[in-house]
């Protein structure tokens, strides 16, 4: 058992504060929805599921990645470590195409923060989420990076830990946010 | 090493699962009180594997990773609340 949590302690206050945010987002959503439930379940309908449930994919299995190379500058691979991560970021960057072809169908029919109160929550929420999966991606780039350097070693590769324990927050909480927001009702 | 990819590949195989399984439900439009509470028991399940595996905090000491799985019980009793209020109706 270690002692600590896995990468740099102040990481963790961020993710805790993300993950407040993120929470009381998904606690607006669903008591906000108690009182319009046929609006939700109107337009949830009308949601793009298909790409929601690729991306959830997309994301788990950039997550698997992530592990993968944290498993590897554990071991001392370093440049194995960088390309892990790369192919984290290359996944991060297919959410995001994705994410963007979907607003822009949605900005195609006109739908707006204003159009009704179920699409100001969901593009609300899935854009902060985005939002954190662009920032995943810088970090794990610099991680990625510093990894083929040989910046990490055995002994030290907090910042793999510290990149990987990021991405994987973003990862918890879309697998949250995509069975609310696209399927429950 | 091995052994710490087979798990992770594992641990990526049921999350996919569980993954295509809600994605079905939705795309046959099931719903209500069942549906729901078997969606958050999912929901529960997948955060939890990522908390302890990929997170890596099932092999942490500390008191802080509870923070992270309290998050998630919070999380998913209190939106199963909101949905078992909005099933009775209750404004």
């Amino acid at each position: 058992m270690k002692r600590g949590l896995p990468g740099d302690f102040a990481i963790w206050i961020f993710i805790f504060a993300e993950l407040l945010v993120f929470g009381v987002f998904f606690l607006s959503y669903a008591f906000t929805r108690a009182s319009h439930v046929e609006l939700f379940n109107h337009y949830q309908q009308q949601l793009n599921r298909e790409s929601g449930a690729i991306n959830t994919i997309v994301l788990i299995t950039s997550s698997f990645f992530v592990v993968r190379a944290v498993t590897a500058i554990k071991h001392g691979a370093s440049a194995l470590c960088a390309r892990w991560l790369g192919l984290a970021v290359l996944s991060g960057g297919v959410f995001v195409w994705i994410k963007l072809l979907e607003f822009a169908a949605k900005h195609a029919e006109g739908i707006s923060l204003s159009t009704n109160i179920f699409y100001m929550f969901y593009l609300s929420l899935t854009f902060f989420h985005f939002m954190h999966v662009l920032m995943g991606m810088v970090i794990l780039t610099v991680v990625a990076v510093k990894a083929g350097r040989g910046d990490y070693s055995v002994e030290n590769h907090t910042g793999v830990e510290t990149g990987a324990s990021y991405w994987h927050m973003v990862d918890l909480v879309w697998i949250v946010l995509f069975p609310l927001i696209y399927v429950m009702h | 090493m091995e052994k710490a990819n087979r798990n992770a590949f594992l641990v990526w195989l049921v999350l996919v699962v569980l993954t295509l399984v809600t994605y079905m439900v939705g795309k046959l439009g099931y719903g209500g009180v069942t549906v729901v509470a078997l969606l958050l028991l999912s929901i529960s399940i997948k955060g939890q594997l990522v908390i302890d595996f990929f997170m890596g905090l099932a092999q942490v000491h500390s008191r802080w990773k509870w923070v992270v799985t309290g998050w998630l019980i919070a999380v998913v009793l209190l939106i199963g609340l909101a949905y078992w209020i909005s099933s009775r109706g209750v404004p």
